[in-house]
């Protein structure tokens, strides 16, 4: 039985390397259970908190209004710039590659040249160098570049615009840095390999530039005795070629950082525009809908006389324009601005104001403002009671109806939730209205003429409704939908004093178009 | 369907997609959890929250490395969290002592001998032993990890490889005493 003998470390190693166990199926049904209420709870969460986010913007928008939309003229040529320098730098980073041989060829060619232009050799290897590193590190700031062309042209570093340079280009680096995005790793990787590309193309030149310079020494030590003014010029150039080369390998370094900074801010906005939902997060729709107005509970706005009475809602318009913003593929919040009309009607309204004598003691409406302050007006409800009660000479008057006209800007904050995303899109749409008052009438109607008599005293200026509904859209092309949706808003405290279980709310169906861009 | 559909479709919590996963490396990190667990029971309460936490972390797995390795992480860090608020790192008193040296006589032996022989560790040599001799961390990992000395681990480590080789060598008398 006895074998050889084994480290009590191998013994366990090899007994339980390809040790598997099979866990009892209540750990599977514990995890699921529990990702299941995390998402709930997960999903419940965020939609508050963009909603209260939504609110936020929009308090910002309303205290910052003016302010905003005079510098949304200045904003959007901005960002058109940065769309064009990012495009216009992928550009300039691929020919770069290409520009990163081209100055070696440049500099074996001069290798050969004669030793008499042993100065413009170096002047050129030098700006060779020159470009190249500064077309690595610096290729999007022209100017910058087109500076110092001229600098190395007249032999002269200007070290300010060095100074310059590397200031700009560590800045740059840091804010690329900041702005790339570390989940692109496969990027990145990909990204690296072309850099250890171009560190290892700089180290080439860096080395053919030592070649050249110790060329040039060479030369200069056999020059040396017969030419005096050829060997300050040289020395000078060493020096030049010295100061080049610290500087490539300052700049050099930079230039790794910078260019992986750049690429990945290039591939983000790649990203972004390969992401076809997303090039395009903003919409516009303007909308039109028929509203109808109502409450939920028997009541009245207008007295506690007219609770019972039977009340009718109106068909009336609302048209407006909302521009939506999409936060991911499945949330869209949007705000708008709407005019919206709203009329209610409430009947068997009896005409006391023009009898003298009343049968019935006529009593103001508490919540109505009368226009006409010379006519006395009143009216009473006549729904209680039967027509034979009604007296002869009245039972022409009783069936009059007041009728309340309602108008709001309204200024609607919703998210919508896209729930399927096929070419016929449904949605759901929550949120919640601002509603300005800015219609307020109140007519008496009898035998179908109207009459202004005055307005409600009981509505607030500014009211809010909370809104719910759901959404179609039709995708006619990539950057065309059309909508419908059925929205339910609950109107939350347009009426103060009102009477009985009056709950008032408005159903619109809302259609139009939107238009992506 | 590839491992990075699988992965992504559970980055967007789809409920099949993780059920999926779950059944791919269960077996493996639950034969993990048994190896720093006490027991079956813990071994299984490990495992559920390992699985928690890998599905709440799965977005932050960046494809770099063996997505194995990775799961392997998160159900050690699991185990060693259950420890660590248990407070077990923090005996202070123990002698230290020198590895020993181990060798046993043996053949082939029954797994579950073994895993049991390592669940009755105490604790912490337990996780020390899984840590450096199963799962191949260096003793200043393991420091790191449960925040204790190297001279610590390397102790716990020559601790636990002399009860082990005591039961093993207990384990083989009956042995031959049975077929005797």
């Amino acid at each position: 039985m006895k074998n050889d003998k084994k480290h009590i470390d191998r013994l366990f190693q090899e007994g339980l390397k390809n040790f598997e166990a099979t866990p009892s199926h209540s750990v599977w049904e514990n995890v699921s259970e529990q990702l299941l209420t995390n998402e709930k709870q997960r999903k419940v969460i965020p939609l508050w908190m963009k909603l209260s986010a939504v609110a936020a913007g929009l308090l910002l928008l309303f205290t910052l209004g003016n302010n905003i939309f005079f510098q949304d003229n200045n904003d959007i040529p901005e960002v058109n710039k940065t769309i064009v320098d990012t495009q216009s730098k992928s550009q300039e980073n691929t020919n770069n590659v290409n520009d990163t041989i081209d100055p070696k060829n440049n500099i074996d060619a001069e290798n050969l040249a004669q030793e008499d232009s042993n100065e413009s050799e170096t002047k050129d290897s030098s700006n060779s160098l020159q470009k190249n590193s500064r077309n690595t590190v610096i290729n999007k700031n022209e100017t910058v570049v087109a500076k110092n062309d001229k600098n190395t042209k007249n032999n002269k570093f200007d070290s300010l615009t060095k100074k310059e340079i590397t200031d700009e280009s560590t800045k740059d680096a840091t804010t690329n840095a900041v702005a790339s995005n570390s989940e692109k790793t496969n990027m990145v990787d990909s990204q690296k390999n072309s850099i250890k590309e171009d560190i290892s193309k700089t180290t080439d030149i860096k080395s053919t530039v030592a070649k050249v310079e110790n060329q040039i020494i060479d030369k200069l030590k056999e020059k040396e005795n017969d030419n005096e003014a050829v060997k300050s010029l040289a020395t000078d150039a060493i020096a030049q070629n010295n100061k080049t080369d610290e500087e490539a390998d300052e700049v050099g370094k930079i230039s790794i950082e910078d260019v992986i900074a750049e690429n990945n801010k290039v591939e983000d906005t790649e990203d972004e525009l390969t992401e076809e939902e997303f090039s395009k997060r903003w919409s516009i729709a303007p909308n039109v809908a028929p509203v109808y107005f109502n409450s939920l509970g028997t009541g009245s706005s207008m007295d506690d006389e007219f609770v019972n009475n039977t009340k009718s809602g109106e068909v009336n318009m609302s048209y407006g324009v909302s521009a939506s913003y999409a936060i991911n593929d499945k949330i869209n919040v949007r705000v708008g601005v709407n005019n919206v009309k709203l009329g209610y009607n409430t009947h068997d309204v009896f005409d006391a104001s023009s009898m003298e004598m009343n049968p019935i003691k006529p009593i103001a409406i508490k919540n109505i403002e009368i226009d006409k302050t010379p006519v006395e007006l009143a009216y009473v409800t006549v729904a209680g009671m039967s027509f034979a009660q009604v007296p002869e000479p009245l039972s022409n008057e009783y069936n009059a109806s007041i009728n309340q006209e309602l108008g709001f800007l309204e200024i609607p904050l919703e998210v919508q939730y896209k729930i399927t995303n096929t070419k016929l899109g449904v949605n759901a749409i929550g949120g919640f209205s601002a509603l300005f008052l800015n219609t307020n009438q109140i007519y008496s109607t009898l035998d179908g003429s109207s009459t202004l008599i005055g307005k409600a005293t009981n509505i607030n200026n500014l009211s809010y409704s909370a809104n719910l509904g759901l959404g179609f859209n039709y995708k006619i092309s990539n950057n065309i939908n059309i909508n419908l949706e059925p929205m339910f808003k609950y109107q939350l405290n347009t009426f103060k004093n009102t009477s009985g279980n009056f709950k008032p709310y408005f159903i619109g169906v809302y259609s139009g178009l939107s238009f992506k861009f | 369907m590839s491992l990075e559909q699988l992965l992504e479709k559970c980055r967007n919590n789809d409920t099949k997609a993780q059920s999926d996963l779950y059944k791919l490396y269960s077996s493996k990190l639950f034969a993990l959890c048994l190896k720093y667990s006490r027991n079956h029971a813990e071994a299984e309460d490990n495992l559920q929250d390992a699985f928690l936490t890998i599905f709440k972390k799965i977005s932050q797995y960046s494809g770099k490395g063996s997505l194995e390795g990775w799961l392997k992480r998160i159900t050690i860090n699991t185990a060693l969290q259950r420890y660590r608020s248990q407070g077990i790192f923090d005996i202070i008193n123990e002698d230290r002592i020198e590895d020993v040296h181990v060798e046993v006589e043996t053949e082939t032996v029954d797994i579950d001998f073994l895993l049991n022989s390592i669940q009755e560790l105490p604790d912490r040599y337990r996780l020390v032993f899984n840590l450096y001799v199963l799962d191949g961390y260096s003793h200043k990992e393991i420091s790191e990890m449960l925040e204790i000395t190297t001279g610590t681990t390397k102790s716990n480590l020559a601790r636990a490889r002399k009860i082990l080789k005591e039961k093993v060598e207990s384990y083989m008398a009956n042995l031959n005493s049975q077929s005797l």
